[in-house]
């Protein structure tokens, strides 16, 4: 059993919409990769060990794949008995593409109403930029994330991995899970058209708010943050081996408790009669926060990450360390709670994520690596009414 | 009113600040009622976060508060009192589902955790979303939205070469998240529709920001250390911000292919350098190419730079800031948010949700006062009478 038993996904994701595909067949839905012959030119995306590009792998495991040149009319008649057996397609190509080959979404949902197709663009169906070319970089840059990401005197920055991207597909994910779900009362599908720079904008909760409310703009200002009236707090801290997020900002009892700490190691002693529920370093201006923040530097250099952590603990401070990835992945967190299985990827077998989410029953999982390009053509055609013949066919003439 | 396409579910939602009630939006602009449980006593954060309209403070004057509540009930209940703890059970057991992201073992302690409500609702879906989970060794850990950026290694792979990690002014793990939750939502939902059968679900933004950075961890497994590279990608170059003519102005630049970096000499009128002219050639020299491209764009605005590569196929956009994304023609097309009349704030935008349904379109609606539907659920969800509701209002219950 499983979330989402009997249900058919047709993935025409191409090298943008991996992951809702993905994420759907984790949940038990049957999600076959639609690809041309020889194979998504995503399949060769850098980073590649192994001969296995890892962001292709990362976001296209659990599925199936079959392929289908779309140019040729027996690929499309292909596609059309796919769709015809399926509940709902995930598509990203550019707008106006499928409609080029006859297969536009109101085309699809007029010959099979109970359809689902999910269209995951970067700028969605409709608005005037929907026929520009983009990137992850460019959709993080219009989304007004980029201008305050980053730290004074230096370019914005972004995100790196296509992580804006993926906040479309988790968009796509979930639209395709809220129009199946609508589907179940009447049996009618519909388009579902998501726009990754309209998820990067839903990600953007303070900056356009600020303007239309403050008439303010913000910039890149590192890692400080306010929090109360006063100015900005930091929230990096350098320790003997690495860095630790912590705020003096917002509660008396924890910045006594801290500041306790660091006078018992001779530091700070000018702050020893501050009384912080009358004034929090959050509401002080930005000179005090500085000469505060100097005074308490000191301190954490005298630790290590673990034992500021367990001094956090012990305290109720908030404090956490900063994990490179190699330190982020193998954390005994993770491994509790069984993130992570173990794949053959290429020549390589490495540990990739389990599951999504955590279920009491029926937990969804990863189901399996990515698949080769077409590895269940005879299968899947077959089971489409095509003879042994046919399919030796449709290989000899390229169309799979 | 057309029919949304969650119409009919009921959610019972304790979750406060960011990460619960983002999801819980998605769910309510489509269609499900969602009950947001929630006290004066203990007050939502989200409705003491600037910024505030007019004189009035909170609860009501946040329209940061109004961004991620939109189309939900406002139930005041105090979990602090046992009658309030009463009150909100009987509402959680007469809905399809509930949501709770509070600090760990605080349902429990109330009485309202999975055991005790699955043993009454066999049915029911129950999702909870923190910081790191609610098993393994640091369930009690207590954090905010940037923890998971620290601890998942965003925060280290954000950044240039040798600087500091970074930690974002909005919390990543805050908007990806709640986008686990909401597809976990539906699919246990829909299971229930199917089965009748219960779950619960325990979100984590840890595991949540790790699935996204999946490549990264898969490339470290795989002995290719992965630490911040700044703009730059490991498939293409040059890739990135680049200096305009204006103060802080910058352009965002993708040149994915040979074609696109020969159209951008031949536009640039530079001479086509042979070392420079495959992928893996640019990608050994990124210092040499990002100068070349900055070069062109430094004499130009954002627009007009972005505009040229775009005549040329080629990916760019300005760096817009929050005045620019305000006021994007494309996304005010799209109708990314709404202007509805609140009773303290007067008109303001509610925003959207990212995707458009061709049939049941979602509907955004007026995200509410404190205890605005209090009355109303307790009699109409809960089928208490009017002196019952009378009596646990002057026991201090429902506020």
């Amino acid at each position: 059993m499983s979330f989402l038993e009997h249900t058919r996904v047709l993935d025409l994701g191409g090298d943008w919409g991996g992951l809702p595909g993905q994420i759907l067949a984790q949940m038990g839905a049957e999600v076959i990769r639609v690809e041309p012959p020889g194979g998504d030119a995503a399949r060769r995306r850098a980073p590649v060990a192994g001969g296995a590009s890892l962001p292709w792998a990362a976001f296209n495991m659990s599925k199936r794949s079959v392929t289908a040149d779309l140019n040729t009319p027996a690929g499309r008649a292909l596609l059309l008995d796919l769709v015809a057996g399926a509940q709902a397609v995930i598509e990203s190509h550019r707008p106006g593409q499928l409609e080029a080959f006859g297969l536009s979404a109101e085309h699809l949902i007029t010959v099979h109403p109970g359809l689902v197709v999910t269209s995951l663009t970067a700028f969605g169906q409709c608005g005037p930029r929907v026929a520009e070319h983009a990137s992850d970089t460019t959709v993080m840059a219009l989304s007004g994330l980029m201008a305050v990401t980053g730290f004074a005197g230096l370019p914005p920055l972004r995100l790196g991995f296509d992580q804006i991207t993926s906040l479309g597909g988790l968009q796509a994910a979930l639209g395709t899970l809220i129009a199946l779900y609508a589907r179940a009362s009447d049996g009618l599908g519909q388009h579902v058209d998501v726009s990754v720079l309209d998820a990067a904008r839903l990600a953007n909760y303070r900056e356009p708010l600020r303007w239309e409310f403050q008439r303010a703009v913000e910039t890149r200002r590192g890692n400080v943050a306010r929090r109360g009236r006063g100015g900005f707090t930091s929230n990096v801290w350098r320790c003997r081996d690495g860095w630790v997020t912590w705020s003096a900002s917002d509660d008396p009892k924890r910045a006594r408790s801290f500041f306790d700490a660091a006078h018992a190691k001779g530091m700070a002693l000018d702050w020893q009669d501050h009384n912080f529920a009358a004034e929090l370093p959050a509401d002080m201006d930005q000179s005090r926060i500085d000469a505060l923040e100097a005074a308490i530097a000191p301190f954490f250099e005298l630790y290590s990450r673990n034992e500021l952590e367990e001094m956090a603990r012990e305290k109720g401070w908030i404090l956490i360390a900063f994990l490179d990835m190699a330190e982020a992945r193998s954390q005994p967190q993770l491994g509790a709670r069984g993130f992570w299985t173990e794949e053959n990827l290429g020549q390589l077998r490495i540990p990739v994520p389990a599951f999504p989410f955590r279920a009491s029953a029926d937990q969804p999982r990863h189901r399996g690596p990515p698949p080769e390009p077409g590895q269940d053509n005879a299968t899947i055609y077959s089971e489409l009414g095509r003879s042994p013949e046919d399919i030796a066919r449709l290989k000899a003439e390229g169309v799979i | 009113m057309t029919r949304g396409a969650l119409d009919g579910i009921r959610v019972c939602d304790f979750s406060w600040v960011g990460a619960g009630p983002r999801a819980t939006k998605e769910l309510a602009d489509h269609g499900a009622e969602v009950l947001k449980i929630e006290s004066r006593s203990r007050l939502d954060p989200a409705r003491k976060a600037p910024p505030f309209i007019g004189s009035d403070g909170p609860p009501d004057a946040s329209a940061f508060f109004v961004m991620t509540n939109t189309s939900k009930k406002s139930v005041a209940i105090d979990l602090s009192n046992p009658q309030g703890v009463a009150v909100a059970k009987r509402i959680a057991l007469n809905s399809h589902m509930v949501v709770e992201n509070f600090g760990p073992g605080f349902m429990d302690r109330i009485g309202l955790g999975w055991d005790v409500l699955s043993a009454e609702r066999p049915d029911l879906v129950m999702v909870s979303v923190s910081i790191v989970g609610r098993t393994g060794p640091l369930a009690g850990f207590r954090g905010y939205g940037n923890s998971a950026a620290a601890t998942s290694g965003q925060a280290f792979l954000t950044g240039f070469p040798d600087g500091p990690p970074h930690l974002t002014n909005y919390a990543f793990g805050d908007v990806a998240t709640p986008l686990f939750a909401a597809i976990a939502m539906i699919g246990a939902l829909e299971r229930q529709r199917r089965t009748g059968k219960g779950v619960y679900v325990d979100v984590s933004q840890l595991e949540s920001m790790m699935q996204l950075l999946a490549p990264a961890a898969m490339a470290e497994a795989a002995g290719l250390p992965q630490r911040s590279i700044g703009n730059r990608e490991t498939w293409c170059a040059p890739n990135g911000v680049f200096r305009c003519s204006g103060e802080d102005d910058w352009v965002a630049v993708t040149i994915a292919t040979d074609a696109d970096w020969a159209a951008f000499c031949q536009l640039a009128n530079r001479t086509p350098e042979n070392r420079y002219a495959s992928v893996a050639g640019r990608l050994a020299d990124p210092d040499g190419v990002e100068r070349m491209l900055e070069a062109w764009t430094e004499a130009r605005t954002p627009k007009v730079a972005a505009d040229a590569l775009q005549a040329i196929g080629i990916a760019a956009a300005p760096v817009q800031d929050g005045q620019e994304v305000s006021e994007d023609p494309h996304l005010q097309h799209r109708k990314i948010a709404e202007v509805i009349e609140h009773p303290v704030i007067g008109p303001i935008r509610h925003v959207a949700p990212a995707f458009k349904l061709s049939r049941t379109p979602a509907q955004v609606g007026l995200a509410p006062c404190l205890g605005a539907d209090t009355r109303d659920v307790l009699r109409n969800v809960a089928g208490f009478l009017e002196d019952e509701i009378t009596a646990f209002e002057r026991a201090g219950a429902l506020q």
